[in-house]
């Protein structure tokens, strides 16, 4: 744990914080499965529901070469290019 | 060890805010995330740093040294601090960086127009006197340039000051059309030694044995002015006047001021016909002065005055003689750089005068 000293006038919280949140799910939305077992059932139930809630919104699917190294450049680049959203499926 | 001891102690002078950087977050990528950095790593100011910089200056951390425009902060002796630690400081360093900071902070020197300006004005600093040596400034070879740590942590902290406690940051009330080197760091010391000409500060009304920080609000430079033909005095700073003419446009004038930083070859040419700093700026006025129906719009350029406006003009007011700056004192003229190289850098400024900024020099008087 490091500790540092606020060099700014102290009107804003310093806190990690998540990106903003889009007023509502639109355009394009990708299911990552991280290649555990079982995955990709996980997200074939979580298309089948979503699905139905937001029908205007198009489904990609992905997949990582294996869960124990992070996904690749080039699939992370391609993910961000082809969706607004991201849906990150862990399973066992 | 002691300086940590002394932080976390129950009668600690140390009040800012305390951020706990997870342990498995990177402290270095944690700043820039917080948006505290000027594009460059920064050191992190830990408590223990932050003392040891504190005791670079024998002020209360406490004390308020300026109210820091826009967001009106008050700059506090430890906020300075631990912004001078992010920046890469010495503690020594930390007088020159508290002064400069009270000189900006002036309603002559304006910090507030200066960072919000579209045309992408910063302070530049300019040390004279004993703490030059004191502090190991560059003021000789690549004096303007990279790789003396004082020149480049000094103004590099005051830049972090207007940023994290002004919070002037681009795309807010920084405004920058295409933003400026000298936003990350400008700051350097005169060559007196070298020079036949009274120091800045002198002429500014201070005694050579004092330590004294001038800002000046610069938007461009240095830009290199080369004549390497002139033997006369009279001649060079022909040159000189020709070619800072060009600040903002060669029709603009009364509009700007500039700061010149003499090279000693070039010191050596204006020194052998005798020339002082009034010759200089006297004979740059003489050349770059035009009749006024020579600064008047045309099919070369929309610049200058209006021809609407010329027209209703005797011709005795358009055959008037108007140099490039309004008063003599709108040249500034300083001696640094090697001691091969006949050339000057020329800075070019901002709005002039009490409509822009106006250059303060400010005595060091922070106690042991």
């Amino acid at each position: 744990m490091t500790s540092i000293l606020d060099p700014t006038d102290e009107r804003v919280p310093v806190v990690r914080s998540p990106a903003a949140r889009p007023p509502a799910i639109t355009g394009s939305l990708a299911f990552l499965d991280i290649s555990k077992p079982r995955g990709n059932l996980l997200i074939d139930r979580l298309e089948e529901l979503l699905q139905e809630r937001l029908p205007g919104v198009t489904f990609n699917r992905y997949a990582k070469p294996t869960f124990t190294r992070p996904a690749p450049d080039d699939l992370r680049r391609r993910i961000h290019a082809e969706n607004d959203f991201v849906v990150e499926a862990l399973a066992d | 060890m002691a300086d940590r001891l002394r932080a976390e102690a129950e009668n600690s002078p140390l009040r800012a805010r305390r951020i706990e950087i997870g342990s498995a977050d990177d402290a270095a990528e944690f700043m820039f995330d917080q948006g505290f950095s000027d594009g460059l790593p920064l050191v992190p100011p830990t408590p223990e740093r932050v003392m040891r910089m504190l005791g670079g200056t024998g002020r209360d951390p406490g004390e308020v040294l300026a109210i820091m425009p826009p967001n009106m902060g008050e700059v506090t002796v430890e906020k300075v601090a631990i912004n001078a630690v992010m920046a890469g400081c010495k503690p020594e360093y930390m007088p020159v960086i508290n002064t400069a900071i009270q000189a900006i902070c002036t309603d002559d020197y304006n910090i507030h127009g200066v960072m919000a300006t579209t045309m992408g004005a910063s302070p530049v600093i300019v040390v004279n006197g004993p703490v030059r040596h004191q502090l190991g400034m560059n003021m000789q070879l690549g004096a303007l340039g990279q790789g003396n740590r004082a020149n480049a942590t000094i103004g590099r902290a005051l830049r972090l000051v207007i940023r994290n406690m002004g919070g002037a940051r681009p795309g807010g009330t920084e405004r920058s059309t295409f933003g400026n080197p000298m936003k990350f760091t400008m700051s350097f010391a005169e060559w007196e030694e070298r020079s036949t000409f009274p120091p800045l500060h002198v002429e500014r009304g201070f005694r050579a044995e004092e330590s004294v920080v001038t800002v000046f609000t610069m938007t461009s430079g240095p830009t290199l002015i080369v004549d390497q033909d002139s033997r006369t005095a009279g001649q060079l700073a022909g040159t000189l006047g020709q070619n800072i003419e060009t600040a903002f446009n060669l029709r603009a004038h009364f509009a700007t001021d500039c700061l010149l930083v003499l090279a000693p070859e070039h010191v050596d040419t204006l020194a052998r016909d005798g020339y002082t700093k009034a010759d200089i700026r006297r004979r740059i006025q003489e050349v770059s002065s035009r009749r006024l129906r020579e600064l008047v719009a045309d099919d070369v350029s929309g610049t200058g005055l209006k021809q609407e406006a010329a027209a209703k003009m005797t011709d005795e007011q358009l055959d008037a003689l108007v140099p490039k700056f309004r008063r003599d004192e709108d040249i500034h003229l300083v001696v640094a750089g090697s001691g091969a190289g006949k050339f000057t850098a020329a800075f070019h400024g901002w709005a002039a005068g009490s409509t822009g900024s106006i250059p303060v020099s400010r005595k060091i008087e922070d106690p042991a």
